[in-house]
C-alpha cells in the first residue's frame, strides 16, 4: 500500500517538474505563444547525439565566419513544420522528424550558391535542420529575424563548448 | 532594346586581360613552391576564378527582358558533377529565376532576388551537408532570407526538368522533376532567367548538356527557345551552344581526360 502511494507521488512530482519544464523553456523563448508538441517529432537527442549535434552546429558556423554562435536552441519538430514556420513553405515535405537547430551570430555564407555577380550571403541567423538518424543538414536558412519557435515545437536551449 | 546588354561577357573581356599577368605570375610561383617544397598541387582548395566576386565560376546561358515573366524551366544532364572538395564546396548544373523584379544585370545585384534548381555535387549553400549527387533548391527572397533544401539523389546521364513558375499570392511553384515546391514570401515577376553550371573549385568536375530552354509569359503561355540570350564561362568552365539560344554544353574538368565527350 505504502509503496503504491510513493509510485503515485514520484509520478505526480515528475509530472510537475516536466510542466514546470515546458512553461518555464515557453516563457524563456516567448513570441508566438506557447510552445506546440509537435506529432511526429523525434525525442531529445542522447548526450552522445547532442554532442555530435554540437560538433555540427560548431563546424557550421565556424565555416560561415563565426565560431562563437550564441543564444542556440534544438527543436524535435518534423520537416514540414520546420520548412513551414522558417522557410514560409512545407509543401514537398514529409512529416519526417528533425532537429531543428537555430543560432544568432554574425555569418557570411562564403559557400553559397548564387548567381553570377550576386554578393555572398550574410545574416545573424543560422538555422538548420537536421535528419537525427544521420546527422546531416537537410535544410538551411540565413536571416536576419528569428522565426517563431513556439510553432516550430518545443525549443532547447544549448551551449557549444566555445560559445558564451 | 528589347534584350539587355551582355554583362557576363563585357565582364569577363573587361577583367581577362588585367587578370592575364596576374594568373600568370600566380601560377609560376605556384609551380615553383610545389617543385621546390613538394606540396602536392591538387590537395587544398583553389578557388575557381578572380573574374567573379564572389569567387565561383560559372558556364551560363542568361536571358533577359524587359518584359515580365512568370517563369522559366530547362532540362539539365550531367554526365559528370564531381566537386573537388565536397565538404566545403559545390559544382551545381541549374537553372535561376529572378523573382520581384530581378533581371541578373550588373548594378543592382543588392537587390536581386531569385529562385535556384538543379542538381549539385557537394556542399549546398552553408549548410546542406549531403554528399550525393542530388537536387536541391535555394531562394532569396525580398524579406533578405536565404534558405537551401537538398532533395532527391539524381542519377548521371539522366535528364531532368527543373522549373520556377508564378503561383500569385506571392509564391513561386519550384519543380525538381515532378516534385513540387514553394518559395513565399517571395513576390512577382521576372525579367531575367539563367541556365548553366556553377563551381567554387579549379579542379571540379562537369560534363553537362542543358536543353529546352523555356519561358512563361504573363497570360500563362510557355514557349521555347531563350532568344538573344548570351553564353559565356569563365575558365577553365567552358560554353558551347548546341543549337543557339535553345541548348548547350556548360562543361568543365581542368584535370583533363575524365570524362569522355559524349556529343
Amino acid at each position: 500500500m505504502h509503496r503504491r502511494k510513493n509510485q503515485g507521488l514520484v509520478a505526480l512530482i515528475a509530472l510537475g517538474v516536466a510542466v514546470a519544464a515546458v512553461a518555464a523553456t515557453t516563457s524563456a523563448f516567448g513570441g508566438g505563444g506557447r510552445a506546440r508538441l509537435i506529432v511526429g517529432a523525434p525525442a531529445s537527442p542522447t548526450p552522445s547525439e547532442l554532442a555530435a549535434i554540437q560538433q555540427l552546429v560548431l563546424k557550421v558556423a565556424t565555416s560561415q565566419g563565426d565560431p562563437s554562435p550564441t543564444n542556440i536552441s534544438l527543436i524535435p519538430t518534423t520537416r514540414q513544420v520546420a520548412e513551414r514556420i522558417d522557410a514560409g513553405s512545407g509543401q514537398g515535405y514529409a512529416n519526417t522528424p528533425v532537429y531543428f537547430v537555430i543560432a544568432h551570430g554574425h555569418f557570411t555564407a562564403y559557400n553559397a550558391s548564387v548567381p553570377p555577380g550576386a554578393p555572398l550571403p550574410t545574416g545573424t541567423v543560422l538555422t538548420l535542420t537536421i535528419d537525427p538518424a544521420t546527422n546531416m543538414i537537410t535544410d538551411a536558412g540565413l536571416e536576419s529575424t528569428t522565426p517563431n519557435l513556439n510553432a516550430i515545437g518545443v525549443p532547447q536551449r544549448f551551449r557549444l563548448s566555445t560559445s558564451g | 532594346m528589347m534584350y539587355a546588354e551582355a554583362p557576363i561577357s563585357q565582364r569577363r573581356a573587361r577583367v581577362g586581360a588585367r587578370h592575364m599577368l596576374e594568373v600568370v605570375a600566380s601560377l609560376t610561383v605556384l609551380v615553383v613552391g610545389a617543385l621546390f617544397l613538394g606540396v602536392p598541387s591538387a590537395s587544398a582548395s583553389q578557388p575557381c576564378t578572380t573574374n567573379e566576386s564572389n569567387g565561383h565560376c560559372y558556364s551560363t546561358a542568361f536571358y533577359s527582358v524587359s518584359s515580365p515573366m512568370w517563369g522559366g524551366s530547362a532540362t539539365v544532364e550531367s554526365d559528370a558533377l564531381t566537386a573537388a572538395h565536397p565538404s566545403s564546396g559545390f559544382v551545381t548544373n541549374e537553372l535561376w529565376v529572378g523573382t520581384d523584379g530581378t533581371d541578373f544585370n550588373e548594378g543592382d545585384v543588392s537587390q536581386e532576388y531569385w529562385v535556384e534548381v538543379g542538381m549539385i555535387s557537394g556542399v549546398a549553400a552553408y549548410g546542406c551537408t549531403a554528399t550525393s549527387d542530388r537536387f536541391f533548391w535555394f531562394d532569396h527572397r525580398p524579406d533578405g532570407s536565404y534558405h537551401c533544401h537538398d532533395g532527391a539523389n539524381i542519377s548521371l546521364g539522366g535528364n531532368y526538368n527543373v522549373s520556377v513558375k508564378w503561383a500569385g499570392s506571392d509564391t513561386w511553384h519550384v519543380w525538381e522533376g515532378s516534385t513540387e515546391f514553394s518559395s513565399t514570401p517571395n513576390a512577382c515577376c521576372s525579367y531575367g532567367l539563367i541556365a548553366g553550371v556553377e563551381s567554387m573549385d579549379n579542379t571540379d568536375v562537369e560534363d553537362g548538356y542543358d536543353s529546352v530552354l523555356k519561358k512563361e509569359d504573363t497570360s500563362g503561355n510557355w514557349t521555347n527557345n531563350w532568344p538573344g540570350s548570351v553564353g559565356g564561362a569563365d575558365a577553365p568552365a567552358t560554353f558551347t551552344w548546341a543549337v543557339t539560344n535553345q541548348s548547350f554544353v556548360p562543361w568543365e574538368n581542368f584535370h583533363g581526360g575524365c570524362c569522355a565527350r559524349r556529343r
